[in-house]
């Protein structure tokens, strides 16, 4: 006992000169934009550092397009900041450089019951957690009910009546398309295409880590990727999927996939907007999909502060925080108690939140994202604008995964 | 009378093609104008309007909501624009100095290497130069960017000041050195002073180079966004994932307005140092 | 002090300044294309000797005959022939515009000309980005009402497009610089020359290929090698635009590069980066070479 109380005093001595010793920093970085501020994040920061004198957060920001080579460029130089906001999809290839740190220990079972367990997949790699879930998105499709009922178009329950209803739409001299799509460099293109994949069944690695991204269902889906784009906006290969709110506000697209958030941004520009989950592709079983995309944050193992870092992570994605963050930035909440908040309970958020039920994480089982995202960017790009077909590009894609999944 | 006319004809068609030549190098800065000018709340019209339907100066307020640290940047990009020219006139001057006043063994490879400096690229030296600023432990810091874009300014400032040198007679130095003054109090009484026009020159070729053509550079070195240059700064917010045009372009338009205003004033030195810098030896 | 020893003390700062930020990166270079190296996990590197180089002409990706290094090398000739092409005639035709006695108000051009040379080049990318966008751009508008096109036009989004387009917006970036070099040869050529050629009945053309074209001849020569090298190492314009796509139809040597170096972190990307980066300092030296002649043939006449 005796042992034990002295025990107790000097950890008690030790946590009270630590805390007197110099101030501990932690360094995290944030991505900016897609609703991101800084100022936003910045409060965060402040409202820990007010209950932690003793610590100093320096937080760095960095546009999407250059997130990933930042992180590469921090961790080369031995500087990575102590934590990072990350794409889930990135884990593997930072887990296995061993740049992230698994944070299996850190959890707790309280932590993880918060969170629907899709949420822990998509940071789950070789049986370990590699970051806690901060933003979430589900998509579906969004349609302009004006235009639907103009040219006579009912809710598409299927890809032929997807096509059909494009296709109806589809009235270029009048500056009127049937679908708005994305084709531009960019990583949003990737995950547009995924819909369509996986809503056919298709993956781009199976659980057994195949490369099965030029097995026939896949091709089907880039097939009809294509076909659907003839009557999509010119130039797709020009478009951002975050642009595409553009051309939806200004009335000129019957019906493109997107988030909660725009959808929300063209009812306020007067847009009678309605929504539909994406439907099954022909060789899917299931009726809806959707890519469950995650953003999560993660522990740089440079770090020499884990312990604060642990602590900062928690504050961040605690209940209230990550409530006030998800009704801030339009996000679909990845926290099962969320759903019950009245802002969830709103007839816009009903087919997001529905959508959780059949989504497939973004990633799953694939070890080097930014190389594939790059072989299908190629792939989709090539039969977009016809210099080969579905099959002959995905085959090539195929080829260059197999490579990076090595 | 038929000349007249063949004169008139000559002048109306050069009037044209240099018309039409501003037009194609005004092209992109009239398309900031009208957007910078344009209400943020219009939509897009398509095909665009050539004019802007409204005009506003809102947006050129909005920008510092969008790009809250724009006075930062640029304030970075001055630092690292000063910074560059500061270390290359160090460099060139005696560089400049040595090569056209001294007959020494060396002297040609040392011009040749110079010339041959003037080739490269950041992105060819990217990787290493990281790994160097690493070891001495200046990345992420205003430091890094200087050096390491000093380097592919140097040449061409070491060139301008040495083909200047060139033109001026040494009677005077030659006088002063007989006096008993040493090199180097030549150098600092009677050189710098009569090349002042060089170093001009380099002063805002330098300049202008550091604050804008370091983009790669700052991309690879910088971290923190209170170290960032305008380049950069406002790249971040090219590459996000929306880009909100009407602000972009006015931040983009007052960030320029300062190089663009320099170079207007100075630019006289500019290419009277160019010119005989980088044609005659 | 030794007189001799003044003009190497002079010098130092250059050498150091060269040695520490050129040469030795330019070692390391050489060093990291033999091994197996990676940005993210820098402490790992393995030895493979010629294995990166080996890479350059066996990796393929699209091209059924050309490796993905060749392919990007050949896609940088030809990009930078065309973006040097214009630049020299139109930066010939400008000089040769703003130098005539025909043209009214040649101060305010010559000031005009000169502005694009101070925009960033980012930002000049970045304003390019917005004028070139198929629905809202201004370039497509223009177009139209001028009914040279029906539909509007996506520069960009089309491999062979966008190769031109990325080509011409980097010409825009590089013709001031042309113009006003070849301007100030043209200004050196002496009044008396083309005076004597009137006098003897030359036209225009005459003269200009008979007395202009020869006189600048040192100068377009110097301006064109340098500004191919400029535009054989140029990646900002590229990259703000297209990033190398569509199709890697713009994917040029320094993009690669770029590229290589952070796509292919679990698979050595700095070392096959490196290999890539020597074979662009082989190409530049080459011209360097022939730069580095004129220059001498230059002093000597």
């Amino acid at each position: 006992m005796k042992k034990f109380v002295v025990f107790i005093l000097v950890g008690i001595l030790l946590v009270g000169t630590m805390a007197i010793a110099a101030k501990r920093t932690l360094k995290v970085l944030m991505p900016i934009g897609g609703g991101y501020t800084i100022e936003d994040q910045e409060a965060i920061a402040k409202e820990f550092e007010k209950a932690h004198p003793d610590v100093d957060i320096q937080m760095e920001f960095v546009g999407w397009g250059e997130l990933w080579n930042k992180i590469i460029t921090s961790i080369g130089a031995g500087a990575a900041p102590d934590v990072m906001y990350i794409g889930s999809r990135w884990i593997p290839a930072l887990a296995d450089m061993g740049a992230i740190i698994p944070l299996d220990k850190y959890i707790t079972p309280e932590k993880k019951a918060l969170y629907y367990r899709t949420v822990w997949d998509t940071v789950t790699y070789k049986d370990h957690v590699w970051g806690v879930v901060r933003a979430m998105s589900t998509k579906a499709f969004i349609y302009n009910k004006a235009l639907f009922k103009k040219y006579g178009v009912k809710v598409p329950t299927n890809w032929d009546e997807l096509l059909e209803a494009a296709k109806k739409i589809y009235h270029p001299d009048q500056g009127i398309y049937g679908i708005a799509m994305a084709g531009k460099k960019f990583v949003s293109t990737v995950t547009q295409f995924q819909q369509y994949l996986y809503a056919n069944d298709g993956r781009i690695v199976d659980e057994n880590g195949k490369v099965v991204i030029n097995d026939p269902k896949a091709v089907k889906a880039l097939e009809f990727y294509k076909e659907l784009s003839k009557y999509a906006q010119p130039g797709i290969i020009e478009w951002k999927r975050e642009d595409l709110i553009k051309l939806f506000e200004a009335g000129k697209v019957g019906m493109f996939i997107d988030h909660v958030h725009n959808a929300r941004k063209a009812m306020e520009k007067g847009i009678d907007v309605g929504f539909f989950l994406i439907p099954g592709g022909p060789d899917s079983i299931k009726r809806y999909s959707t890519v469950i995309v995650t953003d999560c944050i993660s522990i740089s193992s440079q770090s020499k502060n884990v312990d604060l870092a642990i602590e900062f992570l928690n504050f961040m994605t605690s209940f209230e925080k990550q409530k006030e963050w998800d009704l801030k930035l339009g996000f679909v909440p990845p926290m099962i108690k969320e759903k019950d908040l009245p802002e969830f309970q709103k007839w816009y958020w009903k087919p997001y939140i529905e959508a959780i039920r059949y989504g497939y994480p973004e990633a799953v089982g694939i070890k080097d994202w930014e190389g594939v995202q790059d072989a299908l960017l190629d792939a989709i790009h090539s039969v977009l604008l016809g210099v080969t077909d579905a099959k002959t590009a995905l085959d090539q894609a195929a080829r260059i995964i197999q490579i990076l999944q090595r | 009378m038929k000349r007249s006319t063949r004169k008139l004809t000559k002048k109306i068609i050069y009037q044209i093609l240099a018309l039409l030549l501003i037009a194609f190098l005004f092209l992109p800065i009239y398309q900031m104008l009208i957007t910078a000018l344009r209400p943020a709340d219009l939509p897009w019209k398509s095909p665009a309007s050539l004019f802007p339907e409204k005009i506003t100066l809102q947006n050129f307020k909005s920008a510092f909501d969008l790009v809250p640290r724009l006075p930062r940047y640029l304030l970075n990009s001055f630092i690292y624009g000063a910074g560059v020219s500061i270390v290359s006139l160090l460099v060139a001057i005696p560089a400049g100095y040595a090569i056209a006043r001294f007959r020494f063994r060396g002297r040609k490879p040392i011009m040749i290497f110079v010339i041959y400096a003037n080739m490269f690229a950041p992105i060819m030296l990217l990787v290493p130069i990281y790994v160097i600023m690493k070891k001495f432990g200046l990345v992420n810091t205003y430091l890094s960017v200087i050096l390491a874009g000093s380097i592919f300014t140097i040449p061409l400032s070491t060139w301008l000041v040495t083909s200047y040198m060139q033109t001026i007679p040494k009677a005077i130095e030659e006088a002063a050195l007989i006096d008993g003054c040493s090199e180097f109090s030549v150098i600092h009484r009677i050189i710098i002073p009569m090349i002042s026009p060089a170093i001009v020159a380099v002063l805002i070729y330098a300049f202008i180079t550091g604050w804008s053509q370091q983009f790669i550079l700052a991309l690879t070195l910088i971290k923190s966004d209170e170290l960032m240059p305008i380049t950069q700064g406002l790249y971040q917010f090219f590459s996000r994932s929306s880009v909100r045009w009407n602000e972009m372009m006015a931040a983009i338009l007052m960030s320029t307005l300062i190089p663009v205003a320099l170079f207007l004033v100075v630019q006289k030195y500019i290419v009277r140092g160019l010119v005989s810098g980088s044609i005659k030896e | 002090m030794k007189r001799k020893a003044v003009p190497y003390i002079l010098l130092i700062p250059l050498v150091v300044a060269f040695a520490l930020f050129l040469v030795y990166p330019l070692y390391k270079v050489v060093e990291t294309s033999f091994y197996k190296a990676s940005f993210l996990n820098p402490f790992y590197r393995q030895f493979v000797g010629f294995e990166n180089y080996k890479w350059l002409f066996t990796f393929r990706l699209f091209d059924p005959k050309l490796s993905y290094f060749l392919s990007a090398f050949k896609r940088s000739l030809l990009w930078v022939a065309g973006s040097v092409g214009i630049k020299v005639v139109l930066g010939l035709l400008g000089a040769v515009l703003l130098n005539s006695k025909y043209l009214i108000g040649k101060k305010i051009y010559r000031t005009l000309v000169i502005v694009p040379w101070a925009i960033p080049w980012a930002m000049a990318a970045m304003m390019w980005a917005w004028t070139l966008n198929s629905e809202f751009g201004i370039l497509n508008s223009i177009l139209m009402h001028l009914h040279l096109i029906k539909a509007p036009v996506t520069f960009l989004a089309k491999p062979s497009s966008a190769f031109i387009t990325t080509f011409i917006v980097d010409a825009w970036v590089g013709l001031p610089f042309m113009i006003i070099m070849i301007l100030s040869g043209l200004q050196s050529i002496p009044e008396n020359l083309y005076e004597a050629a009137t006098i003897d009945g030359a036209g225009d053309l005459t003269k200009f290929f008979k007395i202009t074209l020869p006189m600048i001849k040192p100068v377009l020569l110097t301006v064109t090698l340098l500004s191919t090298v400029w535009t054989f190492n140029s990646f900002d314009i590229i990259w703000i635009l297209t990033r190398g796509g569509p199709i890697r139809a713009t994917e040029t040597l320094p993009i690669a590069i770029y590229n290589i170096s952070f796509l292919m972190v679990r698979f050595g990307g700095i070392g096959k980066a490196s290999a890539m980066t020597i074979a662009q300092v082989i190409f530049v030296s080459v011209i360097a070479i022939f730069y580095i002649r004129t220059l001498e043939k230059g002093v000597e006449a």
